[in-house]
Parts: structure tokens; sequence; C-alpha cells
């Protein structure tokens, strides 16, 4: 009698679980380059999940039927993959695009292309020195306008979140996470003023 | 239960979860990877070049009352109708505007798309309009709040100057703030008491307007001046029973107003308003080594009587307003410290959160402090007695989250420290004196060693030793401090002038509304702007000001340049509002403020909260007279004192009518002067001014210097603290956050957590026993019968209450003190002690156990009591002197 009631059990867990694990998803990449509202990106098969954030899937956002032939995908997520930025093939790596592409010249082949809306929060992210636990740090301003991405020289470590098959958060590691926030630049220098940007001159009435 | 009951259990299981996980799976898995890659290459790129500036959240337009940047909106359209309809050209009111064939649609408004990208949107709507931007993370917060109806309560209503009202005993009032006040007294049965004695008001004015006592010539100069009037005089002028000369008067107002000491007074009640403190406070509490900045321009602004206008702008957008010299950039850029001296919880681990934290507490500052209005409340929810949605909480918090806080602390002593603003070479004065060049090589060996000692351990680490975790972190901890304190001066060892503030950020950072203001749950965006029941309808968002023809006005009259707001944080704009004439709180409050100081207790008494759940104005044609009188005086906060100084109302005198008081018992209606308890900073710079002592020199910097950097407990310790001693104004002691001077935190001063626009006014036998215990009051006795001491003995008991508290002795005082004084005159073969050595130990005990005589060394019999000493720490004891009649 016992035996039709644990395999109940056992089964919503299961699905439970499962469908909870479709809403939040979390991937980390390596974005190679930056071109207007669009970002190159590789799957980070280095990076683990870490300690911090979701149910962590070393899978990348273009996996198996998802929307490139790049890198790794979530469970559940087919169709538009990407929800808020998804774009397939024919990227970055094929065309010039609006505005100045930055990063690296040569596009590995495994690249995705994605698109990000303004809506997409876009946060600094760190790990922790010792636990290698990553934390999200603050909001980047600008978004992809944002100096770290304009000034970038090689690729950034990054961790995409999505919910619901969208891309909700993209969190960028910086050696120079915000020079309001660190006390020593990634080369080691330490900054402890820096000069306020000049207001306009008041006109003469 | 059966096999085929369990059977049929396993099913039911299935479809269920098979339900529960496909319920959960957006629409989008319908769409094919294909149709989605043609809405992502041809579709979208042209929704947002050519479509979103007008229609989208970002944006903050809805032309039409269609957004197109969600499927969802897309498909809902605006008052026309759905925008996409998929599968059907006809109903696509979208497909029907691009082809330019209608002429009520015509979409894009520049020009025709071309045919190709027509032919894309053709075909997109034909395979089903497939669209991937599900982007509802939460759905949107409503608010039920009826703002009109809110913007009827009597605070948002603009002010008017009131006509002054008629009275039956309008020959008492001598100007038209008696008017008022003799008319809610005519109201309430009420009779103003007599007018104070001369000797009352100037020890009155002095402490009010300067926080110091009147020395005894100033007591005697003015009291005979300001007596001039004599009884044939007095009758001369009818009804006015007035025994006070009103033009010498007012010159003693206007010589008060002019003294330094006016500013360090007022100056001081601006910082409890601005809950000014030298730490964070929070969970580590760390020294703020550059707040002092601000407190030197608060001090000065007062002095120069800067327009409190101007003082609003500096303080909120001091940073973005536009200047003609360095030294005012310099003093506007120390302004903006006004945002960055809040309580900060610095060791918190998460960013974000701290941030949000940041920015809530700059709102709840800037609101408080300027409007009396508690936007706060409404971080988690609408507010729950004033009409401020949740949405106008975000709306200011997207002007601060695009602001960068400079507050300084190191990194290696806190999580989330930030750099310092550099204002070297600009104007301001350094704060340290310039290093030696011994000191400035021994800066630098010690940042050499420590950095040596990090190359050291890392080496070890990397050949293989262990190196204890906290030792690597000590030792960062110690190079990262010795090159802060190397980076604070040049190369010749000159200081650099450092300052906290704010800057814009480099892009303005969009605000989501957060539900219950937890940070991961987003719900819609939220333009910036101010409140909504401040403002006339739809003119709350900074884009409709910027475009509104009042706004540009002010800001060219304010000189404050362009009110685009698009590059920037919107502080400016929101600067601007606040100090507008046309926001109805703002001289209001002010004056409401200035009355508070001036009387003891405000027109409104929640001198912080003028909302539904404060009080409401016992004279609100008063008020609206006052802060009209503010604004047509250039805002001119010693032109609005001067006004309450000449008024009859506050030169009334504070004695006791019993019939008044059985209808009033709280003076609400001014029949008399209200009897103050001095703050203590006032009662300690009294004590020091009384005995001698006071430096009225102010002090470079800050005493907090030799202290240290980093947190109370970890780096600096609290005794270090405690140990500053100095005989300056109080105004300039270290006010380190749970750490205060332990005379001000016995009287009262606030801890500068929140905005104190008023203090609490405890009376506890602590207070006493601190007066007559403390080693620091007993010092200022033994200095004030020292000055005395020269005096003849017949002239002392007179001399000392001239002094202490502004007045001759009655015969029965003289009489009691001269006993005292005598009282061991036959035991005693002389009173006189060696009062300069004793006054080094700052110790002479009286009696065996008494303090006031001096501890016996081992051969040495102890010296004959202090009595004059003790006397005069007796009187330093009254009620009199802490309080002002």
């Amino acid at each position: 009698m016992l035996r039709p009631i644990i395999r109940f059990s056992l089964t919503s867990v299961l699905l439970l679980t499962f469908t909870a694990a479709a809403g939040a998803e979390e991937y980390f990449v390596r974005i190679e380059k930056v071109s207007g509202n669009r970002m190159l990106v590789v799957n980070d098969t280095s990076a683990g999940s870490g300690g911090a954030g979701g149910p962590g899937n070393a899978g990348g956002p273009g996996n198996a039927g998802g929307p490139s032939n790049a890198g790794g995908r979530g469970r559940g997520m087919r169709g538009g993959g990407r929800g808020g930025g998804g774009s397939g093939g024919g990227g970055m790596s094929n065309r010039s695009g609006r505005g100045r592409r930055r990063g690296t010249e040569s596009a590995p082949a495994n690249a995705t292309t994605i698109t990000i809306a303004p809506s997409i929060k876009i946060t600094a992210a760190m790990r922790e020195r010792r636990t290698f636990e990553f934390r999200v740090l603050a909001e980047l301003p600008g978004g992809l306008r944002h100096a770290v991405f304009q000034n970038m020289k090689q690729p950034l470590q990054a961790r995409i979140v999505t919910k619901n098959n969208a891309i909700t958060e993209v969190n960028v590691i910086t050696g120079d996470t915000d020079i309001n926030q660190s006390g020593s630049t990634a080369n080691g220098e330490t900054v402890i003023a820096i000069r306020p940007k000049r207001p306009p001159r008041k006109q003469t009435p | 239960m059966t096999k085929r009951m369990s059977r049929w259990a396993s099913r039911i299981a299935c479809v269920f979860a098979v339900l529960l996980l496909f319920s959960d799976l957006p629409e989008v898995h319908s769409q094919t990877r294909a149709e989605i890659d043609f809405f992502e290459t041809k579709i979208r790129p042209q929704l947002v070049t050519h479509c979103y500036e007008c229609h989208s959240d970002d944006a903050g337009k809805a032309r039409g009352g269609l957004k197109l940047d969600t499927r969802q909106s897309a498909l809902v359209g605006g008052d026309s109708g759905s925008a996409v309809v998929p599968r059907s050209l006809a109903k696509s009111l979208l497909y029907k505007s691009i082809l330019y064939t209608d002429d009520d649609y015509q979409m894009p408004p520049k020009g025709k798309l071309p045919p190709s990208v027509i032919a894309d949107f053709r075909k997109w709507i034909q395979m089903g309009a497939p669209d991937p931007r599900v982007t509802k993370i939460s759905p949107d917060v409503e608010s039920e709040i009826d703002i009109e109806a809110g913007r009827q309560f009597w605070a948002y209503q603009p002010p008017r100057r009131p006509d002054v009202p008629a009275s039956k005993r309008s020959a008492w009032a001598r100007t038209a703030i008696d008017r008022f006040a003799i008319a809610a007294m005519d109201q309430h049965g009420l009779n103003p008491v007599k007018e104070a004695t001369a000797e009352t008001l100037v020890r009155r004015l002095f402490f009010t307007l300067t926080g110091l006592p009147p020395t005894p010539r100033q007591v005697n100069d003015w009291t005979d001046r300001l007596s001039k009037l004599t009884s044939d005089e007095t009758s001369s002028d009818p009804g006015s029973e007035s025994r006070i000369d009103q033009d010498a008067y007012a010159d003693l107002v206007d010589e008060l107003l002019q003294s330094p000491g006016y500013g360090e007074r007022w100056g001081r009640h601006w910082m409890d308003v601005a809950r000014y403190a030298d730490s964070t406070g929070g969970d580590q509490n760390n020294l703020y080594q550059h707040a002092w900045r601000y407190r030197d321009y608060v001090i000065d602004s007062f002095n120069e009587d800067k327009p409190f206008d101007q003082f609003i702008r500096e303080q909120v957008a001091g940073d973005l307003m536009p200047v003609s010299d360095d030294n005012e950039w310099a003093e506007n850029v120390i302004a903006s410290g006004f945002l960055a001296l809040g309580v900060k919880r610095v060791g918190e681990e998460d960013q974000q959160k701290f941030f949000a934290d940041l920015v809530d507490e700059q709102i709840d500052t800037t609101m408080r402090a300027f409007l009396a209005t508690t936007v706060a409340c409404a971080r988690c929810h609408d507010h729950k007695f004033d009409p401020i949605p949740q949405e106008d909480y975000y709306a200011l918090a997207g002007i601060f989250r695009s602001t960068q806080t400079h507050y300084g602390l190191l990194k290696a002593q806190a999580r989330q420290a930030t750099t310092l603003l550099d204002l070297t070479g600009m104007g301001p004065p350094p704060g340290a004196p310039k290093l030696s060049a011994e000191e400035m090589q021994t800066l630098i060996k010690e940042r050499d060693e420590a950095a040596r000692a990090v190359s050291d351990a890392m080496n070890k680490i990397r050949s293989g030793e262990n190196v204890f975790r906290g030792t690597l972190r000590r030792l960062r901890s110690q190079r990262d401090e010795t090159e802060a304190a190397l980076q604070a001066f040049s190369n010749r060892g000159e200081p650099r002038v450092f300052a906290m503030g704010t800057q814009d950020r480099d892009h303005a950072l969009p605000t989501r509304l957060l539900v219950r203001g937890e940070l991961d749950k987003p719900a819609q965006n939220v333009p910036r702007g101010v409140p909504q029941v401040l403002c006339s309808s739809n003119k709350h968002t900074l884009h409709a000001r910027s475009i509104d023809a009042g706004v540009r006005g002010e800001f060219r009259n304010a000189q404050l340049g362009s009110p685009a707001f698009q590059s920037g944080s919107g502080r400016l704009h929101l600067a601007q509002w606040i100090a507008s004439e046309r926001n109805p709180l703002t001289a209001r409050v002010i004056a409401n403020r200035v009355w508070h100081w001036m009387f003891g207790s405000g027109i409104v008494r929640t001198v912080d909260d003028f909302g539904n759940s404060g009080d409401r104005p016992t004279h609100p044609e008063l008020l609206d007279h006052l802060a009209m009188h503010l604004m047509q005086n250039d805002w001119s906060i010693k032109s609005l004192v001067r006004e309450i100084t000449l008024s009859r109302t506050w030169q009334l005198s504070s004695e006791h009518h019993d019939a008044n008081f059985a209808i009033d018992p709280d003076n609400r209606y001014l029949w008399k002067m209200n009897v103050r308890r001095l703050e203590g900073e006032a009662i300690r710079d009294a004590m020091l001014a009384v005995s001698g002592e006071l430096d009225l020199v102010r002090p470079t910097g800050t005493y907090l210097r030799e202290a240290g950097e980093g947190g109370v407990g970890q780096n600096v310790f609290e005794p270090v603290i405690r140990s500053i001693e100095t005989k300056t104004r109080s105004v300039y002691l270290p006010r380190v956050r749970s750490v205060l001077p332990e005379m001000l935190e016995v009287f009262d001063a606030p801890d500068a957590s929140l905005v104190a626009g008023s203090r609490e006014t405890t009376s506890s036998p602590l207070q006493a026993l601190f007066m007559m215990n403390n080693p620091f009051v007993a010092q200022q006795a033994i200095a004030l019968a020292k000055r005395i001491e020269d005096t003849p003995p017949d002239q002392r008991i007179t001399a000392i209450y001239q002094r202490v508290l502004a007045r001759r002795p009655t015969a029965r005082e003289v009489q009691l003190g001269t006993q005292f004084l005598n009282a061991s005159a036959g035991s005693q073969t002389s009173s006189r002690v060696n009062l300069s050595s004793s006054s080094q130990t700052g110790s002479v005990r009286f009696g065996r156990r008494n303090r006031f005589s001096r501890q016996a060394t081992s051969s040495r019999q102890p010296d004959p009591p202090n009595l004059l000493a003790a006397y005069c720490q007796a009187l330093l004891c009254t009620t009199e002197f802490q309080t002002v009649q």
C-alpha cells in the first residue's frame, strides 16, 4: 500500500523540482566582444557555478536546440531560449554592426551573439579570493556603454542569469570593478581620492 | 489500497505533474527557432530604431497609449486598438500605419520605411507574429492612492500671504507676528503676560542667537541701554506698556546676528537636521576623517546669511551647479557632503543591498530635512498615512541611484569603501599640518616595510609554506593603510585636500519598483521624478519638468544652466524643485524650524513631519506669513530671526499665570515665553565662557586626526576618542556615533542616526550628578573662582552672579552666599588656597572626601577647602544657569 504513495510523492517532487529548475538558470560565459547592444559570448566550461546563485548549469546559453550552435543550454529552454535578447546565427562575427566592435578581434567558432535589452540588469561581480564564491556587486550604469565594455582589451568572464527563458541579469567579473569601490586597482595602485568632474561655467547675465 | 486504485493514483500524479510543468513554461515554446531568429534579426532592430523612442518603457513614453517593447503590450495595443493581431494584416494597426496609406496612421513619423522592411513586417505578422519578448518579471504594482484628493491637505497647498487679523487688543501688537498671536489668544480667552526684564532679554538673546552667555560688562551696558525708557516715556505710548527701548534692542539683535557665534549656534541646529556625525555608525562605525569640512561649510553659510534656497541647492546638487571659479566649485562640492554623511553599514557584504540602503537613507534625509515628509515609508508599500505611492519613492530612488557617493574609508577597513574627492589646489585650506622631511621619510619607510612584508608572505605561500590567513589579511591592511596615509600628502609633504561629496555617474541607472522593497522582486520601470502630490498633475517626472516653461524659467533665474537631465542623475532638478518658491512645503518647513529654535516648540510641533500623522499648525496663517516673509526677503534666515526677535511675543516673560495655564498648559498659543533647558553644547560653552577658559578660535580640521583611521573598536578605540580634551566651542567636538562626548550625551544630544529637528529634553538625576561630580565641571568652577579671587570679598557674590547668571543677586542670595563662604571662618585661617597648582591637577578636595581639597601627600596636611570654587560650582548646577528664561 505504501509503494504507490511513495511513487506518487517521488514523482511529484521530481517534477516540481524540474519545474522550479526550469524557472531560473545561470550560465557562465566569456564575453568576447561587445558592439552596440549585442555581446558575443562563449560558453565558459572552466567556470563552475560557485557557491552563490541558483541551480547552476555548466551549459551555456546556446545548447542543443538553442539559439546557436555553441556551448550548453539550460534544461527546459526551447525555442526562444534567451527571451529578452536571443539572437541566432549571423551574429557579430559576420557583421560589422552598428557602433565600434570591442573586445578580441577573432571570434571563436563556438561563439553566440546575444542581444541585451535595456531592461536587463548588468552588474559587476567578483569571485571571493579564498572560497571562489561568486559574488554579485553593484550595477554598472550605462549597461553595455559602461567603461568596462568600452575599454575591454581581453575577454571578460561573466554569468548570465535567466528566468522563464528570459535573460534577466548579466554579472561581469572585472579586474577594476569600479574605481569608486576599490581601494586598489587591478594593477595594485591605491587610489584614495579622485578629482571631481568640473561643472559648467556660470553664465554671466 | 488496491492495485487498481494505486495505478490510477500514479496516473493522476503524472498528469498533475505534467500540467504543473507545462503551466510554468512560457508561450514561447510554441514558436520555432527560425521564427524567433526572424524576429530578432528583422523586426526587433526596426522596432528599437523607429518605435521605442515614443513607445517604450525606457523612453518613458507611450504615445497614443501604445508601447511596443513587450509582446504583451504590442498585442494589447493603445488607444486605437491592437497594434499587432497575429496572422491578420487587416486588423494589425502597426502594419497599416507603416504602409502610409491612411492619413491618420503614418508611422514612423520621420518617414516611410523601406519596402523591404515593410515586407518583413508583413511576413512576420502572417507567420503569427512570433515574439519572445516576455519581459514581465513581476506584474506591475498599482497604487490606490488618490493623489488629487491628497493635494487638498493643508501642507500641500501653496502658502499665501494672509490678511493680518484684527483684534480688540491690536494696540498691544508691535509687529504682524504679534497680531497673529494676539488674535489666537483672543480666540482662546488668553492674556499675554508682561514683557521680560532687560536683564532677562539680554541673556535670552545671547543664548538664542549665539549660544553663549553675556559677560557682566555686556549685561550692564545693554541693560542700561534697553532700559532707557522712563516711566514718563512709557505712559506716552498708550496700551503698549513696553519698558524696553526697541531701537537699542534692535541694535543688540543686529550685533549678535553679525557675531561669529551666530553661525556656530545656528549651524549646530542645522547639523542636527542634517544628522551630521564624524563616523558611519552602523555595524563597524568607521570614522569620517573629512566630515568636518561640511561642518565648517554650514557654520560659514549661516554666518554669511546665505539664501536658504541656495543652501538647499548646494547641499543636494552642489557638484553639478555652474560655478565662476575654483573656490566656488570646491565649496559646492563640500556642500554635497550633506548626502554622504549618513549612517552606513560598511561591513555589508551584499553591495546591492548596501547601495539600496544608502539610497534609502539619502531619500529619507533629503525629504525630511527640507520638506518634513516621510517619503522613505514608501519603500516597501504605499505610504500608510500620506498620499505618497511606492512609485514616488522609486522615482526619487532613480535620481540617487544615478549618483555616486564619495565618503572615503579604506578597503582594508571596510568592505564598502569608496574614494574621496580631491580638492587640492582649489582653495579650501588643508586640514592637517605639513609634514617635515623626517616625518615624510618615516611614512615612506613604513609603507615600504609593509609592502615588503606582504611580498615576503606571498613568496612563502608560493614556496609552499603555510601562512596564517589572518596574518596575510593584516599585512595587506597595513600596506593599504600606510599607502593611504602617504597618499594624503604630496611628495613635498603638503597635505592634500580631501572632502566627502557626490558626483553623477557616467550613466543614469534605470530603476524598477521593488515589490515589498525586496531586491529580487523588481516590477515595473519607474521614470525618475519627484513626489506627485507636491506637483501639478503629470508634472512630476523629470522629463515633464524639463520641458515645463516655469521650471525652465527657474533654472534660468537660479543660473543652473540647462534643465536637461538625460545625461545626469537629475539631482539638479530635484534641488531646484525643493528650493522652488512653488514648492508648498520648503519655506513653511524652514520657517517652522526657525520658530522652533527661537521658541522651543514649533507652530507645527512635529517639525520633521508635516504629513497626516504629524501635528497641525496652531497658527496656520502665521506660518504662511513667516514663509512668505522668508521668500520675499531672499530666503534670508537672519531676516526671519530678526523679525521674530523684534516681536513682542518673543519678548514676553516666562512667568506663570494660573488662569492661562488652566486653558493652555502647553503654551501652544504663546501667552508667555517657554522656559527652555539649554542644550549640552550651550551648557558646556557657557561653563567655559564664565570661567574664562573658552577658546573662540575655530580649530583646523578635526580632533579625530589623532585617533587614527578605521572602525571604533578595531583600529580606533573609544577611550582615545573620549580622552580628546579641548576648550573650543562644543560644535567642534568630535561627534562619533555612539561615542558622543559624555556631557553632550547626558544632556540629550542626538546620536545623528536620523534627522533630528527637535531634541528631547529629559530631566534626570544623571544630569545633576554629572554637574556635581564631573572633573570638567569642577575645573571650570575652580577657574571661575580664580577669576573672582581678586575681587573684594564683599563683592564676590555679586560678581559670581553677574558672571554665571547674568544678573545681580537678591539680598537674600547675598546673605546666604556670605554665610556659606564664611561658614568655616572660625576654624580656618584663610579661605585662599593655592589655586594655580590645584587648577593644574584639576582636583581640589573639600574635607576628607570632597574634591575641592588637595589630595594629601605623605607628609603634608590637607589644604583648607576652596569654598569659593564650591560656591561657583553650586551656581553652575542651578536650573537657572542651565535654562534660558
